[in-house]
């Protein structure tokens, strides 16, 4: 999936804090941001797997973003989200719940600032308004 | 499509393809499924899912939840896992020591 590109040089990003850390999420890949969603725990699972919960009559697995980026838990959040969100690679991309603290603003995160070693999710790190942010790439969740 | 018996354990719906139950009991409380490959526990039978699409699992969930299922679907308004009856979770295992 090709980013959305607000000029020449940025991807436009949603920019949402999950713990101590601040993530960019690449717009394109975001659907829509809700109040956080109540989710069924699935026995067993993964600690990043929340559970299931249901998004406009569909299953949605729903992923804690804090646990996904090993960010510190931060204070507790006064009005958490759920990032709904496409996940995988553009020809089986499939929806997502991303469990955040906040949602913050829209961002523009100029691409030739995107540094650091691509780790599977996050893409790089990159400097918004002097706060390092990871930058990610949901086109790899659930490929590591 | 096909029906599918909903069970409820620990706070968790889960699904079985109807034509795969044998037979119901109840032991010390708790509601016993039979199938032709063993039996399961569940708290209370939430209903039957008639005709029921059931969509795949999907790669996120597989990645981060290591029990295969047939699937998911929706049933009055609860997320439902529809088991894979050759190994189903270790969560639905039936109490009883005669179970196979």
């Amino acid at each position: 999936m090709t980013p959305v590109v607000s000029d020449a040089a940025a991807i436009r990003c949603l920019l949402v804090s999950a713990g101590e850390h601040l993530c960019a999420v690449p717009l394109n890949q975001v659907r829509r941001v809700i109040a956080a969603l109540a989710s069924r725990p699935l026995p067993s699972a993964a600690p990043e797997l929340l559970g299931l919960a249901e998004f406009g009559g569909e299953p949605l697995p729903v992923l804690d973003l804090r646990r996904l980026v090993d960010a510190p838990a931060g204070a507790t959040p006064a009005h958490p989200v759920t990032v709904v969100a496409w996940a995988g690679p553009p020809t089986s991309r499939e929806l997502v719940g991303l469990a955040a603290d906040a949602a913050i603003s829209i961002a523009d995160v100029p691409a030739a600032a995107v540094a650091g070693a691509s780790r599977g999710l996050v893409a790089g790190e990159a400097l918004v308004g002097e706060r390092p942010v990871r930058v990610l790439n949901l086109e790899q969740l659930g490929l590591d | 499509m096909v029906d599918i018996l909903v069970i409820e354990r620990t706070g968790t719906c889960w699904g079985i393809e109807r034509p795969l139950v044998r037979a119901f009991g109840r032991d010390e409380g708790r509601i016993r499924i039979t199938l032709d490959s063993g039996c399961l526990g569940a708290d209370r039978v939430v209903g039957m899912a008639r005709g029921a699409a059931v969509r795949p699992p999907g790669r996120v969930l597989d990645r981060y939840w290591p029990v295969p299922s047939r699937g998911l679907l929706m049933h009055e308004g609860r997320v439902v896992v529809v088991i894979d009856p050759g190994a189903p979770p270790d969560a639905l295992a039936c109490a009883r020591r005669s179970c196979p």
